[in-house]
């Protein structure tokens, strides 16, 4: 680490032989921290911000993010994405579930205790009984 | 601890929703199929003691796994199973009901029917009320977001 002056850019350099998963996931870390998601659609690298997410759900130990109209998958596991979403709005609803409450736009019953919550974008994702003690003091401000 | 706790509290609100249905019902089919009979004081038990009953299933059933809604709806009529056959063994044994009688246990049935869909009815708007009171949080929430963002 290299302390500089302010008027010369701040820059993270990562020299490694391979890029491994870690690194993937150091990077993918330090993407978050400036709001954008590094993502692949068919092999192929990309940026998603942040703000976009709907929601990122785990599908047999592989992770997905879900904006207005697409999905991307990201090559690290929810509870690493959990941790670097933290402050950012982002909380599990179901075990492997991340919502942006950002998106949501309304909130229904679904029966047993559980809830619906409606998306921006008409999709609907249910608040799992567990979780919806968490959400309700995320939402007052008590968490 | 506090599972079983939660899990109690919600028992404890669906048992006295159910007094008070069992109580109107026990006074329909009565009225129904036995106006005539005089009772004692004893039998302001009645009421407590079916409900009671009708609360045990949500120990057994209620279980913390993510079900769809087509796995709560068959949970949901596996309940209902369960306490019909409950409340009808009851019936059967209690000297009190007529159960000789033509028209009582079909009575019995469609009233235990009634009462559990009733139940759920008055979850339901309770859960509806926690839902109003999570909307208006959410968007408070969503507007305190959005004024530090414009910060």
């Amino acid at each position: 680490m290299k302390k500089v002056p302010v008027e010369e850019p701040e820059v993270l350099e990562i020299r490694c032989h391979k890029v491994t998963d870690n690194i993937q996931e150091i990077i993918s870390f330090v993407k978050s921290r400036q709001g954008q998601l590094c993502a692949y659609v068919e092999g192929q690298s990309i940026e998603v911000p942040v703000i976009d997410v709907f929601y990122a759900e785990s599908v047999d130990n592989r992770l997905f993010i879900y904006t207005a109209k697409e999905s991307y998958e990201l090559r690290i596991k929810l509870y690493e994405l959990e941790e670097m979403l933290k402050g950012k709005s982002f909380l599990r609803v179901q075990k492997g579930m991340l919502l942006n409450l950002l998106k949501v736009k309304s909130i229904k019953p679904a029966l047993s205790g559980r809830y619906t919550a409606l998306l921006k974008n008409g999709e609907e994702i249910v608040i799992s009984r567990k979780y919806v003690p968490d959400f309700r003091d995320t939402l007052k401000g008590r968490r | 601890m506090n599972k079983f706790r939660k899990r109690f509290e919600e028992a404890f609100r669906l048992y006295f929703i159910l007094v008070t249905l069992i109580s109107i019902l026990l006074m329909v089919l009565g009225l129904m199929f036995d106006s005539d009979r005089v009772f004692g004081y004893e039998v302001f038990l009645s009421p407590l003691i079916y409900a009671a009953i009708g609360v045990i299933p949500c120990f057994f059933t209620d279980s913390e796994k993510e079900l769809s809604m087509k796995m709560l709806i068959v949970r949901r009529t596996v309940t209902l199973l369960v306490i019909e056959a409950m409340m009808l063994t009851l019936a059967y044994s209690a000297e009190s009901i007529p159960t000789e009688r033509k028209g009582v246990v079909p009575g019995i049935a469609i009233g235990i029917v009634i009462v559990f869909i009733l139940s759920s009815v008055i979850e339901y708007v309770f859960e509806l009320a926690g839902a109003r009171e999570l909307n208006e949080a959410l968007l408070a929430y969503q507007n305190s977001e959005n004024d530090l963002k414009e910060d």
